[in-house]
C-alpha cells in the first residue's frame, strides 16, 4: 500500500475533469435507459458506445493516466485507446471489438448492450455505470468532493448551480441530501 | 425594463411531469428573466429519461454569469443554460450573415444553441426576446447545418482514408463509420430533420423515412451496414461523400513551409520540430511524413503529391486529414504559409 499525495490545485484540476466524465456517464445512462424504453435503437447504441469510451478514460485515470483534452470527442477516444493499448493490450482488444461491433438487429440489441456493460463494469472496472441511479450517486458524490476540496483552496463557490426540487427539499437538506432523497423517492415501493 | 410576460402555454405533447417541473421552476425566476423550453422533448424525439432543457436569458450585467445548472428528478434531470442578451443577439447576427464563409465561423455550440432557440417555446419572455425570436429559423439552421455536416463527413472520410493507408485499420473503421453518421445527418437536415446532433441520426431517419425502409437504409448506409473490409468501406464512403465547395473552403490547399529557425530531427516514425532555443513539438503519422518531405527541401505541392501517391489517397484527403495539426504547428510558429503557387 502506498500514499500518493498531490498538490491541492493539481488534485482539483484532475478531479474536476473526472467529475465531468461522471456527469457525461450519468447523461449517457439516461440516454441509454430512455432509448431502450422507447425502442430508439440508434440512440441506445450510440449511448452504450460512448459509455464504453468514457469508461476507458475513467479506467486510465484510475491507473494515473490522463487522456489529453480534445474538443473532438472521437479524437479523444482514439487517444484514450492508444493509451489503453500501451497499458493493457488484451483489454484494449476487447474494447475495440465492442466499439467496432456493428449496430445489431433490434431483437439482439439488449443482449449486445449487456455485453458492453459487462466489459464496462468488470473489465474497465466502472461498476457504477450499471444503473442510472448509481451514475447519479457517483456524479453527486464526485461533485461534493471536488467542491469541498476547492473550498479549501478558497475557490469561490456558487450555491445556485443546483436546481432544487420543492417537492423534495427540506430546510435541513443540502443539495446532496436532496439528490439522495430524490433517488429514494424514485425506488419502486 | 419590461417585465417578463407569460407568452405561451406548453403543448400537451410535452409530458405532464415535465410541464409540472418547468412551471414550478419558472415561478422561481427573477422578473427580468426569460425562459425558453427546448431540447429533444420539444423536438418530439425525447423519451421518458430525456433531460428537461431550458434556456434562461437575462440582460448582461443584471446577473452574475453562470454557465449551467442541474437538478436531479425522479426519471430525468433538469439542464439549464444561462445566456445573456448579448450572446443571443450575437448568435442571431452570425447566422444572418450571408457571407459564403459563414460556416467557418459557426461551431457546434452555435448550431446547437441556434436550433434549440429556433424550436424553443418562450414560456416566459421579455418583449425583446419575442422580437428577436423570428430571427431564429429552423430553415436557416437546417440549410447551414446540412453543409457543415457534409464538411464534417468529408473530414472524417479523409482521416479514415489516411488511417487505412497507414495500416491503422481499426481507427480507419471508426472514422469511416463516423463519416457515414455525419453524412446521414447532412442528408436528414436537407430532408427537414435538422436537430443538430449526430447521436439522434438513426432516430431522425426512422421518424422521417420509417425504420427499415429503403430510404432509411440509404440514408444510414455506411453506418448500419459498414463493411468489415476497410478497403470496400472506404471506396463506398468516397462514392457517397462529395468534395463540395464548402469542403474546399474548409480545407484550403494553401502551402505551408517550415519556419526558418526550425530544425527537424527524426526518431523512427516521429519527427521532432525544434524551434530555435524556444520549444520542441513532436509529430507522428501523416504529418510526420509531410514534415519529412518539407525538411528534405520539397515544396508544398511536391511534398503533398508524393505522399498522396505513396498512400493512394487524394491530395484533398491528405490536406483535410492533416489540416488540424498543420494549423496548430502554424500557430506554434513551426510552420508558416509560403507564398508559392499551388499547382
Amino acid at each position: 500500500m502506498s500514499v500518493v499525495a498531490k498538490p491541492l490545485k493539481t488534485w482539483v484540476k484532475e478531479h474536476s475533469d473526472l467529475n465531468y466524465e461522471h456527469l457525461a456517464t450519468m447523461a449517457l445512462r439516461h440516454d441509454l435507459d430512455g432509448a431502450l424504453d422507447a425502442g430508439q435503437l440508434g440512440l441506445a447504441w450510440w449511448a452504450q458506445q460512448q459509455m464504453l469510451l468514457n469508461s476507458v478514460v475513467l479506467f486510465l485515470a484510475d491507473a494515473g493516466i490522463t487522456v489529453p483534452w480534445s474538443e473532438d470527442r472521437l479524437d479523444r477516444a482514439m487517444q484514450a485507446m492508444q493509451l489503453l493499448e500501451g497499458l493493457n493490450p488484451a483489454l484494449a482488444d476487447q474494447v475495440w471489438q465492442r466499439w467496432l461491433a456493428p449496430i445489431p438487429p433490434v431483437d439482439d440489441l439488449v443482449h449486445e448492450i449487456d455485453r458492453t456493460m459487462e466489459l464496462i463494469t468488470s473489465g474497465l472496472k466502472v461498476p457504477f455505470a450499471s444503473s442510472r441511479d448509481e451514475t447519479v450517486i457517483k456524479w453527486a458524490t464526485s461533485t461534493k468532493i471536488v467542491r469541498t476540496v476547492a473550498q479549501q483552496l478558497g475557490i469561490a463557490q456558487r450555491d445556485d448551480w443546483y436546481v432544487s426540487d420543492p417537492t423534495v427539499s427540506e430546510p435541513e437538506l443540502d443539495w446532496y441530501g436532496e439528490v439522495l432523497k430524490t433517488l429514494e423517492k424514485s425506488q419502486p415501493k | 425594463m419590461t417585465p417578463a410576460t407569460q407568452a405561451k402555454e406548453l403543448p400537451d405533447e410535452i409530458p405532464p411531469d415535465v410541464r409540472n417541473e418547468i412551471h414550478r421552476y419558472v415561478k422561481t425566476l427573477p422578473d427580468d428573466a426569460s425562459c425558453i423550453v427546448t431540447g429533444s422533448i420539444v423536438e418530439g424525439i425525447g423519451n421518458i429519461n430525456s433531460d428537461i432543457d431550458l434556456y434562461i436569458i437575462q440582460q448582461a450585467g443584471s446577473f452574475t454569469p453562470k454557465p449551467i445548472a442541474i437538478g436531479i428528478r425522479e426519471s430525468r434531470y433538469m439542464d439549464l443554460e444561462f445566456l445573456s442578451d448579448q450572446t443571443v443577439r450575437r448568435l442571431a447576427e452570425k447566422f444572418a450573415d450571408p457571407a459564403a464563409d459563414v460556416l467557418q465561423d459557426l461551431n457546434d455550440r452555435d448550431f446547437d444553441r441556434y436550433y434549440r432557440i429556433a424550436i424553443g417555446i418562450p414560456l416566459v419572455a421579455e418583449d425583446w426576446v419575442h422580437d428577436i425570436l423570428p430571427e431564429f429559423t429552423v430553415d436557416r439552421s437546417r440549410a447551414l447545418f446540412s453543409r457543415k455536416a457534409m464538411v464534417r463527413a468529408y473530414h472524417h472520410l479523409a482521416r479514415g482514408a489516411v488511417a487505412h493507408a497507414m495500416g491503422q485499420t481499426r481507427g480507419a473503421q471508426v472514422l469511416l463509420r463516423e463519416a457515414a453518421l455525419w453524412r446521414a445527418t447532412s442528408v436528414l437536415a436537407d430532408a427537414g430533420e435538422g436537430y443538430p446532433s449526430i447521436k439522434w441520426a438513426e432516430v431522425k431517419a426512422a421518424r422521417h423515412f420509417g425504420a427499415g425502409t429503403a430510404q432509411y437504409t440509404a440514408c444510414l448506409s455506411g453506418y448500419l451496414d459498414s463493411s468489415p473490409d476497410t478497403t470496400t468501406h472506404l471506396s463506398q464512403a468516397r462514392e457517397r461523400i462529395p468534395l463540395t465547395d464548402d469542403v474546399r473552403q474548409a480545407f484550403p490547399d494553401q502551402p505551408w513551409e517550415l519556419a526558418e529557425n526550425v530544425q527537424v530531427i527524426t526518431d523512427g516514425d516521429a519527427q521532432y520540430l525544434v524551434r530555435g532555443a524556444q520549444s520542441v513539438a513532436r509529430v507522428s503519422g501523416v504529418v510526420a511524413l509531410v514534415i519529412s518531405e518539407l525538411a528534405a527541401g520539397a515544396p508544398w505541392t511536391d511534398a503533398t503529391a508524393n505522399i498522396a501517391t505513396k498512400l493512394q489517397v487524394s491530395r484533398g484527403e491528405l490536406g483535410a486529414a492533416a489540416s488540424a495539426v498543420l494549423r496548430e504547428l502554424g500557430r506554434g510558429g513551426y510552420l508558416h504559409r509560403s507564398a508559392g503557387e499551388v499547382a
